[in-house]
């Protein structure tokens, strides 16, 4: 059974079929709204809540990329828990912060990954979380999108709902300010992920 | 050549552009420009290793591992009735209603068959005897009421019997006379009847048990001295020597009535069936409990039988039920 005939079937009211969408799909779509929201809780809170949503509204997906519809739900739901943030700005100030203890919560650690690699790839997590942190929402979120999910910047373009040439100049924006944070913390990064490895 | 501003307006245009040319999202001719400002600038050689190493790390950082499963609980079905459940149902009420049907079958029939037992009686005094015959053994019967019963004329006493006639046991018409209570009941009856007078009588018409003889009349009248000769001290003997209470309850005064043919004459036997006919005449009080009980008994056997089975698969329902 292929996506098309889930999809088919999840807009015909079936559930099960649904499922096999989220289980293919939820962990893009979490990990989008954990870069965008930068703690679990919430991003957990929206993941559930887009994939409420796309259940709801799963008759009104006309094809094209599956995936990019999906993201452009959460992208919503983001902006949802963002606004809540901003009502509560010591809890969004505390989620931006990450722990030093504990960076990248619920990293899985590889089985091949030696202890020292799993606490290098811990630390780039917290440091490209923090450079997120930085950027606006809209060009976070394109960055996100185009950057670490991968969309096309048509798909990203309809996922924050603007025109291609938006998303070009916030992503341009968006790459420079994060490149810009990351060259100020080149010494906190790992010796194999600093720029000078690169030169 | 550029000048300064030219050249700080190549490297803005340039920069503004690394992005998307390293998305490789421009045309060719733009490419080929930024391309060769690459080779000629350093600095902006450096800003697009920042760059493409600043992709590069984002797109290496490890993404986090996911809290838990985010599928959508299944909503339940809507219980729909399976078949069993449709089946167990339909069989408790179809099992209640046969249990109704023959329950009022079984009333019908109790009720039914006392009202007919008590409504032909129209005789008000014969109603009490009857059903006190009924309910009473044969041996019960009281000897005063027998006595009288052999006494009435045979013909007013026959109507009322068959006057209670019961559809389930149709009443013989020979079943006349309350004489038929019973014989061993009966059997004291002689004594009373003896010492009337009539036994001499009747022990000739107990006599003939050979009808061919035609010195009947000879013998009776011999008879007839001896018992008398006897009776005078030995009437207890005398009667105790009658053939059977046959002889006390014939009609027929004397012997000489009995017709010389013998075929004419009834046989002793006859008489005697007739008699046992005759004792069947108090049967028809008892009638409607000797008819309801054969059909009462299957009655209570299907009733117990169905109400095991509205009992079992009631049960079943709400087992089926609630889960």
């Amino acid at each position: 059974m292929d996506e098309q005939a889930f999809i088919r079937a999840a807009q015909k009211g079936d559930v099960a079929a649904f499922n096999q969408l989220v289980r293919g799909y939820q962990a893009p779509v979490y990990r989008t709204a954990y870069r965008v929201l930068g703690d679990a809780a919430s991003a957990e809170d929206a993941t559930q809540d887009a994939f409420i949503s796309a259940y709801k509204h799963i008759r009104t997906f006309r094809g094209g990329s599956f995936k990019a519809w999906l993201l452009r739900i959460v992208t919503n739901a983001c902006y949802d828990q963002l606004r809540v943030k901003q009502r509560r700005p010591a809890a969004s100030l505390d989620a931006m912060l990450l722990d030093p203890d504990n960076p990248a919560p619920g990293l899985d650690r590889a089985v091949t990954e030696s202890p020292q690699d799993f606490a290098e790839r811990q630390e780039l997590g917290a440091t490209i979380q923090r450079g997120l942190a930085t950027l606006p929402h809209d060009q976070r979120m394109t960055l996100v999108l185009v950057d670490i999910e991968g969309l096309s910047y048509e798909d990203a373009a309809d996922a924050v709902a603007t025109n291609v040439g938006t998303v070009k100049s916030r992503l341009s924006r968006a790459r420079a300010a994060l490149r810009d944070f990351l060259v100020q913390q080149e010494e906190l990064l790992p010796a194999r992920y600093r720029l000078k490895s690169e030169r | 050549m550029l000048g300064r501003n030219d050249s700080a307006n190549v490297h803005a245009w340039v920069e503004e552009r690394l992005s998307e040319y390293l998305d490789k999202r421009l045309a060719a001719t733009e490419r080929a420009q930024i391309e060769q400002h690459l080779r000629e600038c350093a600095d902006c050689r450096a800003l697009f290793g920042s760059l493409r190493w600043t992709i590069g790390l984002a797109k290496q950082a490890p993404a986090p591992a996911l809290p838990r499963a985010f599928t959508l609980p299944v909503p339940r079905r809507a219980a729909q009735p399976s078949f069993a459940f449709g089946f167990a149902q339909f069989a408790t009420a179809l099992a209640t209603l046969l249990l109704l049907a023959v329950i009022g079958v079984d009333v019908t029939t109790q009720l039914g068959g006392g009202m007919i037992a008590m409504a032909p009686s129209a005789a008000k005094e014969f109603a009490a005897p009857t059903l006190a015959v009924a309910a009473a053994p044969p041996q019960a019967a009281e000897p005063t009421k027998a006595a009288e019963i052999l006494k009435a004329p045979a013909p007013t006493a026959a109507p009322k019997p068959t006057e209670a006639p019961k559809p389930a046991a149709p009443i013989a018409p020979t079943a006349a006379p309350q004489p038929t209570m019973a014989p061993p009941a009966a059997l004291p009856a002689p004594l009373n009847v003896l010492p009337s007078g009539t036994e001499p009588r009747a022990v000739g018409v107990g006599a003939p048990e050979t009808p061919e003889t035609k010195g009947a009349a000879d013998s009776a009248e011999k008879a007839r001295s001896a018992t008398a000769a006897l009776r005078s001290g030995f009437a207890i003997t005398a009667t105790g020597t009658i053939p059977a209470p046959i002889a006390t309850l014939a009609p027929t005064p004397t012997a000489t009535a009995v017709p010389p043919t013998a075929s004419a004459v009834p046989s002793p036997t006859a008489v005697a069936q007739a008699r046992a006919e005759a004792t069947r005449a108090p049967q028809p009080t008892q009638v409607p409990l000797a008819t309801a009980q054969p059909l009462a008994t299957p009655l209570r056997v299907v009733e117990v039988g169905l109400l095991f089975l509205v009992v079992f698969f009631g049960t079943l329902v709400v087992v089926m039920w609630r889960k």
